[in-house]
């Protein structure tokens, strides 16, 4: 007998909840849709003009390093060659354990450099990495079969742009590197795409690094080359910073709109909750169809965050899109199951009667 | 085995609506609450329903409506004054709604919903939306859901409110209809022609029980 009521009970929960999810499902699919089309707009808009306003700079990082930055000037690429050129002049890779690891070509034309590195460096590395932990980069790894503490440097170019396309890649070793010092002359990998690369100096030793980059110069691109000068240094990376601003403001787009929605719900379902009480529907039963469809709602935003982060990153943005769509949807997915326990305690507390006065 | 309330007592802040109010409601009966506004009519049926606790004394209900010390709120029927009803479903839908939380089986639920709504002359509208439909015609969707629910205990507030005389009459049928099946009617009105087809009536702002001929007990 008691299982039969449990059944009864689970079916009828679980067809009301169906309706209004539904129903629901409709309004959140449209509010949350809009705001991943805000989100991308604005965040690329943010990188063009971060991109404008500080191709050039100097910064000076936490350990107390020169870092010098190598950008092409016209948001071009830099060449491979003088990728190669540059990373010839590397003398830290073995002393780093940089080993050059498969290169990987995607289903989508992407084509992806891969580097091990020992658990040293990866650490060294990560907090660099444009891609570090990423769901992406470690599924690549673990297929490329790297072992564990491998960074992968998860680069994407269209393939109109060419077979040669790839990311900037780590430097590699040549005799013009021997005329620097290795203790004074580290390289770190690139960041922020092919039309930049970092170079870093221990300090003082910037100088020379800078004019030897400036010889390797490119041609047919403009480089900037900037050494480390104190009243040049900043903080932080305002570019960075104008990349993450949109990513962040629409995240508070988002769960603005996930609120809102959790508050028509409110307004809207508190009434039929009541209802359900009014013929005799018990509290229970109730509090599983609202936690069943709020659940199943709230799953929705997280679904098309998702796709769309994958499908615009797997569009060749970047990897920004991807993380932007899934912290949206984790915030909206937040947002939303915070109301769960906040409802569970008025179907708990809440006089049917006022509730059905209001209706 | 009625259903007894003794020594209730409720106030709202410093408004006393009830004390030492006690009566009996008794199956196959349809019972009255009569009495002005603010007399407590609706807070009462709030409290056979289990929406509001007695904040003294003690409503005892029938083993019909007991399981162990609880109430079945699933043998209660509750139509508020409001008539509130899901207003994005259809009208056969809502009528429906308290069957399938009972357990009644998908075809014989329609079956039911159908002939309640026939009941109240509401079988056109039976695949309307609510929110369609006026207030008279939601009044008599929320009656023939009460209608049929089956259950032991039905409670009707001001049903009749939005109604004309044709629907006031079918409506007096079919709650004569469901008392006729041993159901608890208790119907809380101001409208005389519900009063007289009360066979108790209990006047709330005297605290005074009259049966059918009105005599004053």
């Amino acid at each position: 007998m008691r299982n039969d009521g449990l059944a009864r009970s689970a079916g009828f929960v679980w067809h009301e909840a169906c309706h209004n999810v539904a129903a629901w499902a409709v309004v959140s699919l449209g509010c949350i849709t809009l705001v991943a089309g805000l989100a991308l707009a604005v965040s690329r808009d943010g990188v063009r003009r971060a991109g404008t306003a500080f191709s050039v700079m100097a910064e000076l990082d936490g350990a107390g390093r020169d870092v010098v930055r190598v950008v092409a000037q016209e948001r071009g690429l830099l060449p491979s060659a003088f990728c190669d050129s540059l990373g010839s002049m590397s003398v830290a890779r073995s002393s780093f354990g940089i080993t050059p690891g498969p290169r990987l070509r995607l289903a989508n034309g992407v084509v992806a450099s891969s580097f091990v590195v020992t658990p040293g460096a990866a650490r060294y590395l990560r907090p660099r990495s444009p891609n570090a932990g990423s769901m992406i980069g470690k599924v690549l790894a673990r297929k490329a079969g790297l072992t564990e503490g491998s960074w992968l440097s998860f680069g994407i170019r269209r393939r109109a742009a060419g077979p040669e396309a790839r990311t900037v890649s780590l430097i590699s070793g040549s005799e013009r590197s021997r005329s620097f010092d290795d203790a004074a002359l580290l390289v770190k990998p690139p960041t922020g795409g092919s039309s930049e690369c970092w170079v870093e100096a221990v300090r003082g030793g910037s100088g020379q690094l800078s004019s030897a980059i400036g010889n390797l110069g490119p041609s047919g691109v403009r480089i900037a080359v900037v050494p480390l000068r104190p009243d040049l240094a900043v903080r932080g990376d305002p570019e960075a910073t104008l990349r993450r601003l949109p990513g962040e403001l629409n995240t508070l787009t988002a769960g603005l709109v996930s609120a809102v929605i959790v508050l028509a719900f409110w307004f809207i379902r508190r009434q039929e909750w009541a209802l359900y009480r009014s013929f005799g529907t018990q509290r229970p039963v109730v509090l599983g169809i609202a936690l069943v469809e709020w659940i199943a709602l709230a799953a929705v935003p997280l679904a098309i965050g998702t796709a769309w982060g994958v499908a615009t990153a797997g569009a060749n943005l970047d990897e920004r899109a991807y993380r932007l769509g899934a912290t949206n949807a984790a915030v909206a997915l937040l947002v939303s199951l915070c109301a769960v326990p906040l409802w569970a305690t008025y179907l708990r507390v809440a006089s049917v009667v006022g509730t059905l006065r209001e209706a | 085995m009625p259903i007894v309330i003794e020594n209730l007592g409720f106030r709202f802040g410093s408004r006393v609506l009830f004390d030492n109010f006690s009566c009996e409601l008794r199956e196959g009966q349809i019972t009255g609450f009569v009495g002005p506004s603010g007399s407590g009519k609706s807070t009462l049926l709030a409290v056979l329903a289990g929406a509001e606790r007695p904040q003294s004394g003690t409503v005892t209900y029938p083993a019909s409506l007991r399981r162990g010390r609880s109430v079945l709120q699933e043998r209660i029927a509750w139509m508020t004054q409001t008539a509130p009803l899901m207003l994005r479903r259809s009208a056969l839908a809502n009528v429906s709604i308290p069957l399938h939380g009972r357990g009644v089986e998908r075809g014989r639920r329609s079956g039911i919903a159908m002939a309640s709504l026939e009941l109240m002359d509401m079988e056109h509208f039976a695949d309307e939306s609510c929110i369609r439909l006026s207030g008279g015609e939601r009044q008599r969707v929320a009656m023939a859901r009460a209608v049929a629910s089956e259950v032991a205990l039905l409670l009707a507030d001001e049903p009749t409110s939005a109604l004309d005389k044709a629907n006031r009459a079918r409506l007096l049928t079919s709650l004569r209809a469901v008392a006729g099946r041993g159901t608890i009617v208790v119907v809380a009105t101001h409208d005389l022609a519900v009063v007289s087809a009360c066979d108790e009536v209990v006047d709330l702002e005297h605290r005074a029980l009259a049966s059918r001929d009105n005599s004053i007990s």
